[in-house]
């Protein structure tokens, strides 16, 4: 009897043991890949944000005039030409909500089809800020100069199921348009 | 079960827990130079912020070149980018077309150094260019 309770005893404690080290060893591996995933959304996100920096680049370029198209919170829009006086192009940066989720994408000349995007943002997702070259927020179209562009990007954790959170990264830059101060 | 079952069980759950202890230990080191990096990218963007400025004002004529000393020497600001506050120290010095430094009256260039230090959550300081070793940029008088 003695020896079946020692066996019982020490299964339990062996079985606890082992639970022990496999939680352990999931728990060790969901953060391993959650670091993974926010370095990755890191470079992701930096690699984008370089891009769209490299299409704020062009705002008013070779145009004399409406380099600015519109302003708001979510949406930029503005136009450059190819040379001064060249062909005009409109480009559109937008906010958009696609499977209830925001995404950024950019627009050129109309097109239904993204030259850049769409990529996953969290809740926050773009927040545009104008100024003028006084540093005063919100001023009338023609006279913004630098914008201040907000964007936060969200990846899936280890887990989706239980405790659902999201990896972010939120970025900001500035950037000012040196073809209008021309 | 006998004393030295019981020993060898201990002994396994206290080298078990090492290994576990040093292997979350070595994430938790990923995770705060990941998070660094993070703060480090941040820290450039502000001062390439305060670049882009320096250089638009020039380009408009907003500020003429030679006052880009008594504007921005010594000046020291601040910015708050995900709730952390980047402090920001610029500095001007009259230089060559290479950086060095001159001590010309009216310089053809002007080497812009600034550094940057923001105060991580966890209380550790990190510094984006530091005093001595700052970012530098130089720029040219269009008008010489």
């Amino acid at each position: 009897m003695a020896a079946i309770l020692e066996a019982i005893g020490a299964t339990i404690i062996g079985g606890i043991f082992i639970l022990t080290m496999i939680t352990s060893i999931i728990n060790i591996h969901a953060v391993g890949v959650n670091i993974n995933q926010q370095i990755e959304l890191v470079e992701i996100s930096e690699d984008v944000v370089s891009v769209v920096e490299t299409y704020l680049s062009l705002v008013g370029a070779g145009v004399a005039d409406s380099a600015i198209i519109s302003t708001q919170d979510t949406l930029f829009t503005y136009s450059y030409a190819d040379s001064v006086g060249g062909t005009r192009h409109i480009v559109n940066m937008a906010q958009e909500k696609i499977n209830n989720s925001r995404q950024l994408a950019v627009y050129v000349d109309g097109s239904p089809t993204p030259v850049l995007g769409p990529f996953e943002l969290s809740d926050f997702g773009i927040q545009f800020t104008y100024y003028d070259a006084n540093d005063n927020t919100n001023p009338a179209d023609s006279l913004v100069r630098y914008v201040q562009m907000i964007l936060e990007f969200q990846y899936d954790t280890f887990r989706d199921d239980i405790d659902k959170r999201y990896i972010r990264h939120r970025i900001q830059i500035w950037k000012y348009f040196k073809n209008l101060y021309l | 079960m006998t004393y030295g079952q019981i020993f060898l069980i201990l002994l396994a759950m206290v080298l078990f827990s090492t290994i576990y202890l040093t292997t979350y230990n070595s994430l938790f080191d990923q995770a705060d130079l990941a998070y660094k990096g993070m703060y480090l990218l941040n820290g450039q963007k502000i001062i390439d912020k305060y670049f882009q400025e320096i250089e638009a004002n020039i380009l408009g004529e907003i500020i003429v070149f030679d006052s880009l000393q008594s504007i921005y020497n010594g000046l020291s600001d601040s910015l708050t980018v995900s709730d952390v506050v980047y402090h920001v120290n610029i500095s001007t010095t009259p230089c060559t077309r290479t950086g060095a430094d001159t001590t010309t009256a009216t310089p053809e260039f002007i080497r812009v150094d600034m550094s940057s230090w923001a105060l991580r959550s966890d209380g550790d300081t990190l510094w984006i260019g530091m005093p001595e070793s700052p970012i530098s940029k130089v720029f040219v008088d269009l008008y010489y």
